[in-house]
């Protein structure tokens, strides 16, 4: 090796992408040993603290830590024997001596990289320069944001773009009156059309920021109620205590302009496919450059430049930055916005398709190439969900299917997703790491066993994080395609699928929570493990769920085997099989709800339900209930509510079997069993389907010759049609695949997965359930159907035990050392002759139930 | 609100000496019980054999202003135990009343102690207004 000479290669500016140019040197330099040269890397920052994460700059107000945004480690710079000059910018750069000057020194340069950003642009409004006039674009910034709110009540963001929004969010997070003022008749004009603005601005005055468009600021003055007055030009006024200025960002090229390199007409330091400035030897990058007229305000441009310059640098002509994809995808204030290419159909002769529903406040817009058969661009407001399947195909030119508007049609069976498997190898998956598909797949090949070890080894999702769930789901599909297991932990306590778990205590014969997270888990579990492992163990020895052991681990509802209400209080549903109830039963229901006032409802399980009824009433009501000849109806448990049933032949002129019987027989054999999540039968004397039975987990309808199944269907939030799994049964067939068919479903399925969910993600599907439970392929079903009667025969009424136990009985005491609370206390009004909880009660909607 | 929530919120006394609660036995070890003190009402969880055995908190849903907290399951994340919520599954760290999902919410915490088989409420931060 020749003797080494020491270059200077100087970098202005540690910000993301003068940071990702460090990083993607330092590789370079890994990978090209043999340049016969040493090079010393300095970099100076404008900043007094290393690279941050600017894109989630706003955490800081959520969590007040700068320290987590910082980019690398203190280490890093000094452990890789780069030179990083904090808090010192530099002030000029004389080109013919090779050199830049800071306050401090003047250093010699090889190679120069501008990596200067941005910097806010300010109008310039008279009154700006008020203390309480702010910019949103550095820590420094949010500092003094976070420091003018400290005394005051209103505050206002001048621009109605992606940061502004951000802005206001912040200022509604520091308990501020949030207000935003926007020039432009909508707000975020670059990314959104007409429609989309103006559902945005619904859903965010919704939000309690008010939206002020078409609005022009002629100067800021000192308020009168708050610390500083808007005048706009309309002659309207706004008072307010601070003012976030986010107008737009200004290319920070002021050492180019100064230093003679070539700018754009409107700023930005021009540079060629390589990133090289007008003089060869010096480089831009990030959003202080300027490629082919455009400047990009994104990080994965930004990162695609550091990378070509680092590649260039090291001797690499092989790369090139060719422009960058825009489009983006975000939360602002809790609604998703979603803006892909060309958003505004401005490619002639381009067509539109759009779907916008002011009632869901849903908007989203398709841009087709003239021929219709290429996605240019796209608008998203409400529903990020089409994000990543419209993205791949702008990005990758994918052939549009037949129908496109149903790309962003609601949801629907027929939708056609683009999967993980659809997609070729070179579909770009993360856009600011130029990872793609193909990338993926190797990275796995070559011994990388999960996502975390794809993330850190590909670095895709690491930059806006944008690609996340593509990636997951790339990730999950190729890992499963080469048969690795891809992780299912049920919570931080259990490294288990729901499925193993159930093995495991089977197995290993786990009677209790105790034994299992002390043999298989640990920590002290949670509201997601508890009731899953309760649901586990009842489903494999039906004890008692309140029994000693499991008490602790029930939700509510199982816990006082009732379900609670919004008020506190809690319904009453006594079991009546296949909705048939004799004159004398349904007086003693009356009589019942009559004495403790209960609000009597039918049900849409035919069945009645009486509510309001407080914790220590319950065993009183219960008592009674039991004594009339009634059981529990589990309406409480992740088990068998009803099974629904039509009147069938034994008095429809139509029906050919006796239904009734059917629906009573199945709802006395599988009440109380335990499920991952609840179950519905129902049976149909005939092909008309009275009782709907094609809606159900399992239904049952007549037919001349016997019954046909049908298995998996749903109600609830995502109906699916049951499928027809066997036809013309006799009784004993039938209770055989049925028997077999839920103890299968109960063995396999995730925690609180429906049967349609289990069959839509069941591999082989239908088929191949029929092969489990009709042909038995797996030997299973002798098993299954042992498993199934053991069930049946520890079932027992559990309010009954709860009323034979006293100490259980205790539980339902309100309050251990006082009386019961006056039902009075919980707040009732009548209404059409009934009691039903006060209405005033706040019910915070964006909290998720179950 | 209900009128029981109301009641039960709107009180304010200062309480100068430790109360017995309730007893023990009255305890459902790693779950929830609610006992009354004049007008508040305390949610008490006790977890046997951890290093702090007893918390109190109010037994209000700040969401929704039901008496239901004591009905909510414990979990523990890091070491630290927190309730479900029974209703919307908020979760609230049991040492400070912190909801951990909504930088609004607190529950009122109680200081409350076992000692010799008794349950005792200490007269400190008794007339702390709730958080929300
Ligand atoms: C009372 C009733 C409404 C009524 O007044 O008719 C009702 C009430 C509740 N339903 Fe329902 N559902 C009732 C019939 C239905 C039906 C219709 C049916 O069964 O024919 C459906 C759609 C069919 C289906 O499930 O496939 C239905 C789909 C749901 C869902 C969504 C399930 C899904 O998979 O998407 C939930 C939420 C859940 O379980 O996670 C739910 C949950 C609930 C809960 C348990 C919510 C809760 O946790 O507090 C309600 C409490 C009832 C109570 O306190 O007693 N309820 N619910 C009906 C009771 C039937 C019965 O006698 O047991
Ligand atoms: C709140 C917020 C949210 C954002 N969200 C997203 C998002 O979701 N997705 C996305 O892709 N992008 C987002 N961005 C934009 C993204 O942060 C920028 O595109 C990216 O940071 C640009 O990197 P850069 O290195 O070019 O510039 P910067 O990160 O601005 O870094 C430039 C650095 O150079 C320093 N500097 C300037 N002049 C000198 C000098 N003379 N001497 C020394 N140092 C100097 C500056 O102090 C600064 O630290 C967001 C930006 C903000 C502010
Ligand atoms: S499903 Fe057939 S048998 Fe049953 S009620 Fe309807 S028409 Fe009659
Ligand atoms: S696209 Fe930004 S992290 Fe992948």
């Amino acid at each position: 090796m020749t003797t080494s000479i020491t270059k200077q290669l100087l970098v202005i500016g540690n910000g993301m992408v003068g940071q990702h140019f460090i990083e993607q040197w330092l590789s370079q330099q890994a990978a090209h040993q043999h340049d016969d040269c040493d090079w010393q890397l300095t970099v100076f920052a404008g900043e007094d603290r290393p690279a941050y994460d600017r894109v989630h700059l706003s955490d800081y107000f959520s969590d007040g830590n700068a320290g987590k945004l910082q980019l690398a480690a203190d280490s890093f710079y000094s452990d890789n024997n780069v030179t990083l000059k904090l808090d010192e910018p530099v002030l000029a750069i004389d080109r013919d001596a090779k050199t830049v000057s800071t306050a401090k020194a003047r250093y010699f340069y090889d190679k120069l990289v501008l990596a200067t950003g941005s910097y806010p642009f300010v109008p310039p409004i008279a009154g700006n320069d008020n203390a309480h006039c702010l910019v949103y674009r550095t820590i420094a910034d949010l500092e003094a944001i976070s420091a003018s709110s400290k005394d005051a009540k209103v505050g206002v963001v001048i621009g109605g773009g992606l940061l502004g929004l951000e802005a206001a969010n912040a200022l509604k997070l520091q308990g501020l009156e949030a207000h935003v003022v926007e020039f432009a008749p909508q707000l975020m004009p670059v990314q959104l059309d007409k429609d989309g603005g103006e559902l945005l601005r619904n859903k965010i005055e919704q939000l309690g920021v008010s939206v002020h468009t078409d609005k022009a600021t002629s100067s800021i003055t000192e308020g009168t109620e708050q610390r500083l007055q808007l005048n706009f030009s309309d002659g309207s006024l706004l008072q307010t205590d601070l003012i976030v200025f986010s107008a737009g960002i200004r290319p920070q090229d002021q050492l180019g302009k100064d230093a003679g390199l070539e700018l754009g007409a409107r700023g930005g330091i021009v540079i060629n496919n390589q990133c090289q400035t007008s003089d060869a030897d010096i480089y831009a990058i990030g959003e202080c450059a300027l490629y082919q007229g455009q400047l990009f305000g994104l990080v994965a441009p930004g990162y695609q430049m550091a990378r070509t310059a680092a590649a260039v640098l090291a001797g690499d002509n092989s790369q090139s930055f060719t422009g960058a994809d825009m489009s983006t995808k975000l939360k602002l204030l809790g609604v998703d916005v979603g803006s892909i290419g060309d958003a505004h159909g401005r490619t002639p002769g381009s067509i539109s398709l759009r779907y916008r529903n002011d009632l869901a406040g849903e908007y989203r817009k398709l841009v087709l190439s003239p021929d219709g058969k290429q996605l240019l661009g796209a608008v998203l407001v409400g529903d990020n969900s089409y994000y990543d399947t419209l993205l791949q195909y702008a990005l990758n030119g994918i052939a549009l299917p037949g129908e496109p508007q149903s790309l962003i049609l609601p949801q629907t069976s027929g939708k056609p997703l683009l999967g993980p498997a659809a997609l070729p190898a070179t579909a770009t998956l993360c856009s600011c790491h130029n990872v793609s598909k193909g990338a993926i797949c190797a990275a796995l090949d070559s011994g990388v066993q999960d996502l975390a070890g794809i993330k850190s080894c590909t670095k895709a999702a690491t930059g806006c994080g944008g690609c996340a769930a593509l990636l997951k789901s790339v990730v999950e599909h190729e890992l499963t395609a080469r048969g690795v297991a891809v992780s299912t932990d049920l919570c931080e306590h259990f490294s288990y699928s729901r499925q193993q778990l159930y093995h495991l205590v089977r197995v290993d014969g786990i009677k209790t929570f105790n034994q299992l997270i002390q043999r298989h888990g640990r920590g002290h579990g949670c509201e997601i493990c508890k009731p899953a492992v309760a649901s586990i163990l009842a489903s494999c020895w039906n004890e008692p769920v309140l029994a000693k052991p499991h008490v602790a681990l029930q939700d509510t509802n199982d816990t006082f085997l009732a379900n609670m209400q919004k008020n506190g209080t809690y319904s009453v549903v006594p079991r009546i099989p296949g909705g048939e109830i004799t004159p004398t039963m349904l007086i003693s229901i009356g009589k019942v709800a009559e004495q403790y006032q209960l609000y009597t409802k039918i049900t849409g399980g035919q069945r009645i339900d009486l509510f309001g009824a407080t914790l220590d009433q319950l065993p009183l009501i219960w008592q009674q209930l039991i004594d009339a000849g009634f059981e529990t109806g589990h309406a409480y448990g992740k088990s068998l509510r009803t099974v629904k049933s039509c009147v069938g032949s034994t008095w429809c002129r139509y029906g050919v079997q006796d239904s009734v019987s059917m629906a009573i027989l199945l709802e006395n054999r599988y009440k109380g069993v335990r499920a991952p999540h609840k179950i519905k039968m129902a049976v149909s004397g005939c092909t008309r389907e009275c009782a709907e039975a094609q809606s159900k987990d399992v239904g049952v309808i007549a037919t001349e010759n016997g019954w046909n199944l049908y298995v998996c269907g749903n109600g609830g939030m995502k109906p699916r049609h049951a499928d027809l799994f066997a036809t013309d049964l006799t009784d004993e067939q039938l209770l055989s695949y049925i028997d077999r068919l839920l103890m299968f479903y109960i063995k396999t399925a995730d925690r609180l997965q429906r049967t349609a969910t289990w069959m839509n993600n069941l591999e082989g599907g239908l088929e191949y359930l029929r092969d489990v439970i009709i042909n038995d392929s797996l030997g299973l079903a002798a098993e299954l159907e042992a498993q199934m009667q053991l069930l049946i025969s520890n079932y027992q009424c559990e309010w009954q035990t709860v009323l034979n136990d006293p100490a259980q009985r205790a539980r339902f005491n309100s309050y251990v050392n006082a009386a019961a609370p006056a039902r009075s206390e919980f707040g009732f009004v009548p209404e059409r002759g009934q009691l039903i909880p006060t209405r005033q009660l706040k019910i915070d909607s964006k909290e998720t139930s179950l | 609100m209900s009128q029981l929530a109301y009641a039960l919120d709107s009180q304010s006394g200062v309480q100068q000496q430790p109360a017995l609660l309730c007893h023990q036995q009255d305890l459902v070890p790693f779950s929830g019980v609610a006992a009354r003190f004049g007008q508040h009402a305390i949610a008490l969880f006790y977890l046997p054999g951890q290093a702090v055995e007893l918390y109190g908190v109010s037994h209000i849903d700040p969401a929704t202003g039901a008496p239901v907290i004591a009905h909510g399951l414990i979990g523990e994340s890091g070491g630290d135990f927190y309730i479900a919520a029974p209703l919307h599954k908020q979760q609230y760290r049991l040492s400070d009343g912190q909801c951990l999902s909504d930088s609004t919410l607190k529950l009122q915490v109680f200081t409350v102690q076992l000692r010799d088989g008794q349950v005792w409420l200490s007269p400190d931060r008794m007339v702390e207004p709730r958080g929300c």
